[in-house]
């Protein structure tokens, strides 16, 4: 036995694991998926309260993560990882009109809050939290000009240094399995994917996060073929599989082509999504549906609100979950923070006691893999990034039983990695393709597929097109790639902003066929050519072939 | 970037101003048969019909009326016990039909037929996947065999050499067995759904 674990240990350090990756007996792959859809609305006097999505999320998620980063950096603490950011979000951060939009978001919530430590002046707890708030607000204003308004820049450090490494996705977030049948749809999607990625990041992206987590078998040829060695699905992506894991979800598989997939951790995913006992839930949090934007007279706020003059969330939340009541408490910050702390305390607690019952299972270490979309650490769950501060420092402090990992190097510190087959999953509800495809939603699908055909055979018979028509050709393009994103189906079967969503998919459909339209009439429509490539003018370097 | 932009107000065309751009599309059908796997008991299967198909095969079968023209769906796949079929009759006008399985099937295959006074004629027909299993398989690879399955005696060697198991171990089913399949996976990324 003595001389069977000598053996693995050198077999391990061979392979390039080292001592120290080796002495944990479990390792804790966090995943976050940061996802907006393209919602840039330039040139419209009344605003799309939609690309209030990125304000929020800019404010609440990406910049406070920002924050814990340099934290853990300066404090010397070894984090590691992953973060997945969709062609749609890069674009967007890097956009100047976007950000230009939101520094007047930013600007706009300054004034309010400095309104508002006016108006909370006779109450010390209001008049605590909303100077706390107009901080908040301030300092994000300092370190997004720091950034110069680029908030990739501010990432891209913590890539260099190891911390933190960065996949993408499809280019809009496509469900890649409803179009098996259609390769140029998937090759399209995949190609603008890592194209953007590496135009806006400036390294080739090893791995991808499978919109929804959705797969199907023989997409690892589409994968293999655009470059990618990982990606992610959930549990039964992997517990399905053929022949059946000896490791179940706590090692990566190899699906063919030398790519491997991960599988999502049920436990952990519970302990932070659970909408009954998840942590976000906890009545000392701060309470996301109570905002002065719906709570103060409309008079007060009129100048702050959008020019549409509809109420919305503002940011500045006084209340605290409290409990299953419409009475609410006062937010009390540090009860809040003391959550916080016992809640990665019990999580690493967990992960520890799993990681050392899959370790004397398995005579090796488990890889733990948890996934959450990035928004929900600060946007929905506001001290969740205070949750992942915590969450390291504790791992790096406290014990040695689970320690931090990135993808790769999951595949290295285990001795060999198991080849199966998987089926088609997704992580939505129910587990496969439910939540974008039903009575709601199937409406859009005979669109996609058909309008894809079209933009094949047109992307053959226009291959060596120039000037206008080639203009034309690549906006059906990029029509086609924001038609396609999973978002509307979502929204729509959510029923709510389903206007929205129904619209957009409209509106790309009548873009495309539009534009298409030129091209058969021989006959360029000028105005419309320069007013949709400026509205939409993602994926600037698409190409005709990406479609062929 | 081969885009020619122009300042924003300087612009003419923005395409939420642009009269008929948000409406319904009204676009011309195609021939089109689609099948998307849902869940691992049902699809969706939908299919368009162009103009010109529509009067080719009305003509083919002798018709002259569009409403004289029935629709029907076959669904061919394999099971446990070997192939199966099911035929659905269909609205004339329909375009999609969600079709249900009481057990996993694979290499589910549709055809839509086009009927007029008893004579019946294939008009399309496309290859679709397979379903999704309903749990994890049973067979396992020689060489990744777990201790825990030996030693519990749930392997079951075949005639051909390969094994399966029969049994998850009871002390194993929380961490590799579960698939509660109830999370909500993707959570909405901003104020969508709120309010």
């Amino acid at each position: 036995m003595l001389l069977k674990e000598a053996l693995r240990v050198a077999h391990l350090l061979l392979l390039g694991g080292n001592a120290r990756l080796y002495h944990a007996k479990g390792y804790l792959l966090l995943m976050l998926h940061a996802h907006l859809p393209f919602v840039r609305h330039e040139g419209y006097e009344r605003s799309f309260i939609e690309e209030n999505w990125l304000n929020e999320a800019i404010l609440e998620t990406y910049i406070p993560m920002l924050r814990v980063f340099r934290n853990l950096k300066s404090e010397n603490v070894p984090f590691k990882i992953t973060m997945s950011f969709t062609p749609t979000l890069s674009l967007m951060l890097v956009d100047p009109y976007l950000q230009d939009r939101f520094r007047q978001y930013l600007d706009n919530l300054i004034l309010l809050a400095q309104k508002e430590t006016k108006r909370t002046v006779s109450d010390s707890h209001l008049n605590h939290l909303s100077k706390k708030y107009l901080d908040h607000f301030e300092d994000t204003k300092q370190v997004f000009e720091d950034l110069k308004g680029n908030l990739i820049n501010g990432f891209l450090p913590f890539v260099e240094s190891g911390n933190l490494e960065v996949i993408t996705s499809p280019a809009t977030h496509a469900f890649l399995p409803f179009y098996d049948s259609e390769p140029s749809i998937l090759r399209s999607q995949l190609r603008n994917g890592r194209r953007t990625f590496k135009r806006i990041w400036g390294r080739e992206p090893k791995g991808i996060w499978l919109s929804e987590c959705g797969y199907f078998p023989k997409l690892e040829d589409y994968l293999d073929k655009e470059g990618f060695r990982f990606f992610f699905v959930d549990s039964h992506g992997i517990t399905h599989a053929t022949p059946r894991p000896m490791f179940g979800v706590y090692a990566p598989v190899e699906v063919g082509n030398g790519i491997f997939a991960f599988g999502r951790d049920q436990e952990s995913s519970k302990q932070v999504w659970s909408a009954i006992d998840g942590y976000p839930g906890d009545l000392r949090y701060r309470e996301y549906y109570r905002d002065i934007g719906h709570d103060l007279d409309f008079e007060y706020l009129k100048d702050h609100l959008p020019s549409s003059g509809i109420r919305v969330n503002t940011g500045i939340k006084y209340h605290r979950i409290t409990g299953k009541t419409a009475f609410k408490e006062w937010y009390q910050p540090d009860w809040a923070m003391e959550a916080c702390g016992n809640h990665a305390s019990d999580f690493l607690y967990n992960r520890a006691r799993q990681a050392e019952w899959l370790f004397k299972e398995n005579k090796q270490p488990a890889i733990i893999v948890s996934p959450y979309d990035a928004e929900l650490f600060g946007h929905w769950w506001y001290e969740g990034p205070q949750f992942l501060e915590f969450l390291f420092k504790k791992m790096h402090f406290d014990q040695s039983v689970v320690k931090p990992i990135l993808p790769l190097e999951a595949t290295r510190v285990l001795p060999r990695v198991q080849s199966v087959k998987m089926q088609m999953s997704s992580w939505g509800e129910n587990g496969y393709a439910d939540v974008w495809l039903n009575g709601s939603n199937d409406w859009i699908y005979p669109h996609i597929h058909a309008l894809s055909i079209e933009m094949q055979a047109y992307a053959h018979r226009y291959q060596g097109a120039k000037g206008w028509q080639r203009r034309v050709l690549l906006q059906m393009g990029r029509e086609l790639l924001l038609l396609q994103s999973s978002d509307w189906a979502f929204i729509m079967k959510t029923g709510t902003m389903v206007d929205y969503a129904v619209r957009r998919t409209n509106l790309h459909i009548n873009l495309f066929l539009r534009l298409k339209n030129m091209l058969d009439t021989g006959t360029c429509e000028e105005e419309v050519l320069d007013g949709t490539e400026a509205e939409h003018n993602a994926f600037p370097d698409i190409q005709v072939e990406d479609f062929c | 970037m081969e885009t020619h932009q122009k300042p924003p107000n300087d612009r003419a065309f923005l395409v939420y101003n642009a009269p008929g751009m948000q409406s319904h599309p009204d676009r011309e059908p195609r021939d089109l048969l689609k099948v998307l796997v849902r869940n691992p008991k049902e699809v969706l299967v939908f299919w368009e019909i162009s103009q010109q198909s529509f009067q080719r095969v009305l003509q083919g079968l002798g018709g002259s009326q569009p409403q004289e023209i029935g629709l029907k769906l076959l669904l061919k796949y394999k099971h446990s016990q070997g192939e199966g079929q099911d035929w659905y009759d269909l609205h004339p006008l329909s375009n999609a039909y969600y079709a249900k399985f009481l057990e996993p099937v694979s290499a589910v295959r549709a055809e839509v037929f086009v009927t007029h006074k008893g004579k019946i004629s294939l008009f399309m027909e496309t290859q679709g996947g397979d379903l999704p299993p309903r749990g994890p398989a049973k067979l396992l690879d020689p060489q990744w065999i777990h201790p825990i399955w030996r030693k519990e005696g749930q392997i079951q060697v075949l005639a051909d050499g390969s094994a399966v198991l029969e049994k998850t171990p009871e002390a194993w089913k929380e961490y590799f067995d579960a698939f509660e399949g109830s999370f909500e996976g993707s959570s909405p990324s901003s104020s969508w759904g709120q309010r």
